[in-house]
């Protein structure tokens, strides 16, 4: 008998949890973005700058947590683990599409559930000013000093080093690359001559250039940047480079495509605050809204033109 | 130039900036005493308040709590063996002991006045200077880094402790340990054994507050039954003349080695740090006393780390380029205010830039009132109960390896660390050395694979490089006085050398 | 009271430098081969290992010869032990269970270990530090504490 009473009360919470999860009541509670690096990075600066909003539009604050280690790899492994309900997003790096194959992360983008794009920056390539004039006195140098020219990038396996590897593929040159621990001290490794260029992003070499201490030869994206219009990109030369860098949010894979819905349309109204823009605008980030489809085609794309690349600069190691 | 200056001054008091000053400095000193509350934390912590407001303001808020924060974890170093930053690492070595002697004002004094002198030279030459230096900086390249490192790792000598080869030992098992993680060269993840938290290594500050402050309460229970001297009586907070006299050269030495540090990107404070106490220690007369609580082996670090905190504000300010990890957080707050750091900011922003150095020198002056007059509440901690505070100890340990990065394996990090340390120690295994390669491992490392990149393999290019040579000098001349050193002391032993407790 | 000669102690450390010799060499024989004019990620860790296990053999070797009696007194043993014990607990469990449970326990427990005080006493002091610990952190500074079952 208080085994049967005990199996109804069991069965009528079940159903009343269960009507709840019908109705769709989400969100109810606050939601967590996780920024696998630390307070005060650029990627940090973006998540904050969006989640000042999301109380506005999800009715629930959004908190922004720095979980920092392994190149991202211990803040993503936090969301892959966590439950699929939309409460534990993160902010995707671009490196999640190869550095499975690198031998850094236990899980590639397919461990996600992607929810939308919020910024691209494209590479670019920067000199002392004074040493090359434009990219085809560069090239030539190159061709002419097969392996003498040294580019600085902001660490081996990321995306800028993959970004001068691809250019020197297609401009059939040979470079030799620099790894520093991130983009400021390659900066400064060029502005003190003990490089020849780097190929981090063109925010990231902003003051410099705009000083005339350095000259950037090239942006490596698909249209010139708008702080730099006279600018050319790679594409423009007849270089078939395409190099972007990209952050988006997702959360952990088997998210209810309900909830990924609700999400996206709620974080895409975050990312038209003229505090979210002017935000990015400040910082040199460019703004890339992009839905959950068209995010994961850019993923896709861009892990498929930098898969031979990988292979050519001995980083494929799975 | 002087009169922008003035300007400056003028701004900093007129537009209230003086008061977020003033606030910057007070949290930040709260912030630095807390063990895993670093500097660079604080700042990153108040950027989306800054958001919005004057830049002057909102920069001296950063600047005040960058200062604050990095004088302010020498106050639990020297109170309770837990340096609250890892600036404060090298603090623990004679602080510690000095409190422990029962002159814990004087401690705090020498740390206060030296962090507060050593912060001003760092400012005027920030101030006065700073293109200057950022030109030599640049020229700093890969083989300079590793020369400026083994020139650091060869400071083990002198904190090695009573046996040199436990010593190297020591050094070289840090070294080893900064090898875990993703290769800086190759990009390959070493001896990481699948564990994802061993990619980045492990981190420093759970590892030193394991090995100073874990280790120190493990002691405390071991010892809980002894009757414990009243360490609570606090002596005057303040130092005599004479003592004045003994620390300024060192004071002034350690100032120059800090903002220097601080001015070449990629090294930060807590080289700056070890760096002074190792000069100091090399060219003191009392050097042999150093680890027993003298007030020199305080002075020293502190005024080095102080001044690393302007010189990392060299480049970034000249030429966009943050010097150390609090920098870089700073830059990221200077954007967001819509400033562009770097060799415009000069021309476009020429009012906010001196009020901020007019800020960092006034830092100084405000480090100095508020530390000595917040030391006498400060120490009171030492008047709770022994048993207490060894508790005090062990869970702010925990609760500070957790903070930095929220994250349950650095806790396990400083467990882990704290009970090897208090096994060492014991046995002579002196902890310093292991820092220090823990600290310099990773920067001779990643530059050494840079020097054979950019070289092409050729090891000529150090000493081809006049700077290179100002290293070599500088090593042979610490070898060559070190031996000297020691020749002498061994033919007069002297009866202090051995003499009071443990590192 | 625990009690360990040094020249042992001296004899476990040139059995771990010999270990740690075997395991990088074993571990870096797997990373990859240098690309272009690399230094290569095996080289550094070896060096400093074949240093590290030389300097631990001298170590041990000479301790041993020297037959000194010297050893490492460990007080109160285990107490010292259970310390270790009670904060790895503590360590582990902040996360699941959250610092304003734990943290007053865990120092109650602590302070009984030592015969602090009476026990109203002792759990008094728990909670008072707990609550310093927790305004100065969570409500002054904001800093997240392990939250835990509570959720504060």
């Amino acid at each position: 008998m208080r085994r049967r009473i005990l199996g109804i009360i069991a069965l009528m919470s079940m159903v009343v949890t269960l009507g709840a999860f019908a109705q769709g009541k989400f969100p109810t509670k606050p939601i967590k973005i996780i920024v696998p690096w630390d307070a005060g990075g650029g990627t940090d600066a973006v998540a904050r700058a969006l989640a000042r909003s999301g109380e506005k539009y999800l009715g629930v604050p959004v908190v922004v947590e720095n979980k920092p280690g392994g190149s991202g790899a211990v803040g993503l492994a936090e969301v892959v683990q966590s439950a699929p309900d939309g409460y534990t997003l993160a902010i995707l790096p671009v490196e999640l599409g190869f550095m499975d194959k690198t031998g850094v992360y236990p899980f590639g983008f397919k461990d996600f559930t992607p929810i939308m794009n919020i910024n691209t920056d494209p590479a670019a390539l920067t000199v002392k000013t004074g040493k090359f004039k434009n990219v085809a006195e560069f090239v030539a140098y190159a061709k002419a000093n097969p392996g003498k020219l040294k580019v600085g990038n902001s660490g081996t396996g990321l995306l800028w080093h993959l970004a001068a590897a691809v250019f020197s593929k297609e401009a059939g040159i040979s470079l030799t690359y620099v790894p520093f621990s991130g983009a400021a001290p390659a900066i400064a490794a060029l502005i003190g001559n003990q490089i020849d260029a780097v190929s981090v992003s063109g925010a990231e070499v902003q003051a410099q250039v705009k000083a005339g201490e350095l000259t950037m030869l090239a942006c490596m994206g698909d249209k010139r940047l708008a702080n730099f219009p006279e600018v050319p990109t790679l594409m423009e030369l007849g270089y078939n480079v395409n190099i972007n860098t990209f952050r988006g949010i997702g959360g952990p894979k088997g998210l209810p495509a309900d909830r990924v819905k609700i999400l996206a349309d709620a974080f895409k109204k975050m990312m038209e605050e003229s505090d979210f823009v002017s935000t990015l605008g400040k910082m040199g980030l460019g703004i890339d809204y992009r839905s959950t489809a068209d995010y994961k085609k850019l993923a896709d794309e861009t892990a498929a033109t930098l898969a031979p690349i990988l292979t050519e600069l001995g980083l494929l190691r799975k | 130039m002087i009169s922008y200056l003035i300007n400056g001054f003028g701004n900093l008091v007129l537009s209230g900036s003086i008061l977020a000053l003033f606030i910057g400095v007070f949290l930040g000193i709260i912030i630095g005493a807390l063990p895993g509350l670093t500097a660079t934390m604080g700042i990153a912590l108040l950027i989306p308040f800054t958001y919005g407001m004057d830049p002057a303001f909102a920069l001296s808020l950063m600047v005040g709590i960058f200062a604050g924060g990095i004088y302010g974890g020498s106050i639990s170093a020297i109170l309770l063996r837990t340096p609250g930053t890892p600036a404060a690492g090298a603090t623990v070595l004679d602080g510690y002991p000095l409190a422990q002697k029962g002159q814990a004002g004087k401690a705090l004094a020498v740390s206060t006045i030296a962090s507060a002198l050593g912060g001003l030279i760092g400012a005027l030459i920030l101030t006065f200077l700073a293109p200057q230096i950022a030109k030599i900086a640049v020229l700093f390249g890969p083989p300079e880094y590793v020369l400026l490192g083994v020139y650091g790792l060869s400071m083990i000598s002198y904190v090695a402790g009573k046996s040199m080869s436990k010593g190297i030992f020591m050094g070289l098992l840090g070294i080893l340990i900064s090898t875990i993680g993703i290769d800086p060269i190759s990009g390959f993840p070493r001896f990481t054994f699948g564990q994802l938290n061993l990619l980045s290594g492990l981190s420093l500050l759970p590892v030193l507050i394991g090995l100073f402050a874990a280790a120190q309460a493990f002691e405390g229970v071991e010892k809980y039954n002894e009757i414990q001297s009243p360490q609570a009586k606090i002596t005057k907070i303040g130092i005599s003349g004479k003592e004045f006299l003994r620390i300024l050269p060192h004071i002034v030495k350690s100032a120059f080695i800090g903002t220097f540090v601080g001015a070449v990107p990629g090294t930060g404070t807590d080289i700056a740090a070890f760096l002074s106490y190792g000069e100091a220690k090399r060219s003191a007369k009392n050097g042999n006393e150093f680890g027993t609580g003298v007030i020199e082996g305080v002075a020293a670090p502190e005024s080095g780390n102080n001044a690393c905190v302007n010189g990392a504000m060299i480049p970034m300010f000249t030429l966009g380029i943050p010097g150390e990890a609090a920098t870089a957080v700073m830059l990221g707050g200077l954007m967001l205010l819509g400033l562009q750091p770097g060799p415009l900011l000069f021309r476009d922003n020429p009012q906010v830039i001196y009020t901020v150095f007019a800020s960092t020198i006034t830092s100084n002056l405000l480090i100095l009132v508020l530390g000595l007059f917040g030391a006498r509440f400060f120490a009171k901690v030492l008047q709770l109960p022994a048993k207490l505070i060894t508790t005090l100890i062990f869970v702010l340990a925990i609760i500070g390896s957790y903070a930095m990065r929220n994250n349950t394996f650095d806790v396990s990090v400083t467990i882990i660390a704290g009970f090897i340390g208090f096994i060492l120690t014991k046995a002579d295994y002196p902890v310093p050395p292991l820092l220090l390669g823990l600290i310099l491992g990773p920067l001779v490392e990643a530059n050494l694979g840079r020097t054979v990149i950019i070289s092409e393999g050729n090891y000529s290019i150090f000493f081809t490089r006049p700077l290179c040579w100002l290293f070599w000098a500088l090593i042979l001349y610490t070898i060559i006085s070190n031996i000297s050193k020691s020749r002498k002391a061994s033919k007069q032993p002297s009866q202090e050398a051995h003499n009071g407790g443990k590192a | 009271m625990f009690s360990l000669k040094i020249r042992w102690l001296d004899l476990l450390i040139g059995i771990l430098g010999a270990a740690l010799l075997l395991i990088v060499f074993i571990v870096s024989a797997s990373f990859p081969a240098p690309h272009q004019a690399q230094l290569g990620a095996s080289v550094f860790p070896r060096i400093i290992v074949i240093l590290l296990a030389v300097i631990a053999l001298y170590i041990a070797f000479t301790s041993f010869r020297k037959t000194s009696t010297d050893s490492i007194e460990i007080h109160n043993a285990s107490k010292v032990a259970l310390s270790f014990i009670l904060l790895f607990a503590y360590g582990l469990l902040l996360k699941k269970i959250g610092f304003v449970i734990l943290t007053p326990i865990f120092i109650t427990l602590l302070l009984v270990l030592m015969k602090f005080s009476r026990i109203l006493l002792n759990v008094i002091a728990a909670l008072v530090t707990t609550g310093a610990i927790y305004v100065v952190f969570r409500l002054f500074l904001s800093v997240p504490l392990p939250e835990g079952i509570l959720g504060f």
